[in-house]
């Protein structure tokens, strides 16, 4: 198995949805409002 | 999606190797990683009006569905079983909390733990499937450090016969995931009891990634002309579940009254032709014109994008305490919302693969990729698939004759008060739009698989 930073740069699909993904679970976990409708705008982004 | 775009347009015919033999960087993955995440925003739009309308406004569901959906391109992007295993697991956990997220809904607990259930038994088979062919081959890369694909190294092998269970094993543990019959069990619970946004999801993401992760391999790794039939073939038991699957799945569907069921066997239908593509492009040898992969791709978006058409459909008409589900809940639906009647009928007619829809060139190219491969048990296959089609037109034009030839008065369910939102709405816009071009134009769709 190696390892090349360069490697990371073609795996941008997979990196996006998954840093995003957890983004948004730490969102919510801090968010205090009801209204969930603008995390929508988030994960579209993401 | 724009990363997938940049990166197909950049990658060009090369294949590359990442992280070790981990990942590969090709086409035929960043087409599949776009669609996911295109099919992933689309879910994420289904979300913020049913769930004020359902009430189950759970922030959860946005950051699940993005984790979710990185599983499934970890597995447009495999090069190894190990990958492919992590990539279900990623996947497949987010799903089953989504399915859940209703908490109030017994039907929703039901449904996920229904899917649970089975798909930790897919995941025992998968495994054990992935440890007796790592016994068998030495290796669990889908090409070895000889540049010898995972079918060549199990031919060669000292110990066959651990091979061809393992081989068998991964059959099972994708039949599992694409809901294949007889392991279909949890489908159509599953799609009944989750709210919709989450069952368009796994009607259209998860069985496409599936799907990608079979393509992966046996189509890539235990593909050609060594392994497929024989002592050691996947195709032979591959055939059979094809065949079995499209008629069990059509007759199915024809005995239900609910949509949504009638969707969940449809789409287990669809499953069978995905199989029926993936044989006639395991049987070609790599790199041999064989048309194959691009059938599948191009079935593959065409299945994914009608399927979030119709469910955002289904969506948009269910309203609070009532989701409309019977058939019978459609009566007169044309008359007072014209542009849903209209998108559920262009989805349910690609769905059926009529032209001059997207669902009609998917069929037809994978059936065309089938007689390619002159094989006669894949042209008994092509025989059953079109006669099933034929078939399936029969209930998907029961909800059309439902929307547009029956009386609003004889709707035992009342008026229509559909769910009010914005991005529902451009789904349900965008979806049949998108279907009717790629049934005009096929021609760019079809060259993102090759």
């Amino acid at each position: 198995m190696s390892f090349e930073p360069g490697d990371l740069a073609y795996i941008a699909p997979l990196l996006i949805l998954a840093l995003t993904g957890m983004m948004l679970v730490l969102a919510e976990a801090f968010y205090r409002g009801t209204e969930r409708g603008a995390l929508m705008g988030l994960a579209v982004a993401g | 999606m724009v990363a997938s775009i940049l990166l197909y347009r950049q990658i060009g015919s090369t294949v590359r190797p990442l992280l070790g033999d981990m990942l590969v960087a090709d086409r035929f993955g960043y087409a599949l990683t776009g669609l996911f995440s295109g099919v992933t925003a689309l879910a994420a739009m289904l979300a913020p009006g049913h769930q004020r309308e359902h009430k189950w406004e759970n922030g959860e569901y946005y950051g699940v569905l993005l984790l979710s959906a990185s599983g499934m391109t970890m597995l447009a992007q495999a090069g190894n079983l190990a990958t492919i295993f992590l990539g279900v697991e990623t996947m497949s956990i987010g799903v089953y909390v989504m399915c859940a997220l209703r908490r109030q809904s017994r039907r929703g607990n039901e449904a996920a733990m229904k899917y649970f259930l089975m798909g930790a038994f897919a995941t025992g088979f998968l495994l054990y499937g992935i440890a007796l062919v790592y016994g068998a081959a030495g290796t669990t890369a889908f090409v070895g450090k000889d540049g010898k694909t995972l079918a060549y190294l199990l031919t060669e092998s000292p110990n066959p016969g651990i091979g061809v269970a393992g081989v068998f094993l991964l059959v099972v543990a994708f039949g599992f995931k694409i809901a294949a019959v007889p392991f279909h069990m949890w489908a159509p619970d599953a799609y009944e009891g989750a709210p919709t946004p989450v069952t368009a999801f796994m009607a259209a993401g998860v069985k496409a990634a599936g799907a990608a992760a079979m393509i992966r391999v046996f189509g890539h790794a235990l593909g050609g002309d060594v392994l497929p039939y024989g002592n050691l073939g996947w195709a032979s038991p591959m055939v059979v579940l094809a065949g079995i699957t499209i008629t069990v799945g059509n007759i199915a569907a024809l005995r239900q009254d609910n949509i949504k069921r009638m969707l969940a066997y449809s789409s287990i239908s669809h499953g069978g032709v995905i199989l029926v593509g993936l044989v006639a492009m395991g049987l070609v040898a790599p790199g041999s014109g064989s048309t194959g992969q691009s059938a599948l791709v191009y079935y593959l978006f065409a299945y994914a994008i009608t399927t979030m058409g119709a469910f955002a459909v289904v969506s948009y008409v269910g309203s609070r305490n009532n989701e409309r589900l019977a058939i019978d809940d459609w009566a007169g639906l044309a008359s007072k919302h014209p542009g849903a009647a209209l998108a559920m009928t262009i989805c349910l007619l690609s769905l059926g693969g009529m032209p001059p829809t997207g669902g009609f060139f998917a069929k037809f190219y994978v059936f065309q990729a089938a007689m390619e491969a002159h094989d006669q048990q894949l042209l008994w296959l092509v025989i059953i698939g079109v006669v099933n089609s034929a078939i399936s037109i029969y209930y998907y034009l029961r909800i059309v004759t439902a929307m547009y030839f029956r009386d609003l008065s004889s709707n035992a369910s009342g008026p229509f008060a559909p769910t009010r939102s914005a991005a529902l709405v451009f789904v349900i816009a965008v979806c049949p739009l998108l279907v009717i071009e790629m049934g005009t134009m096929p021609g760019f769709w079809l060259g993102l698989g090759r």
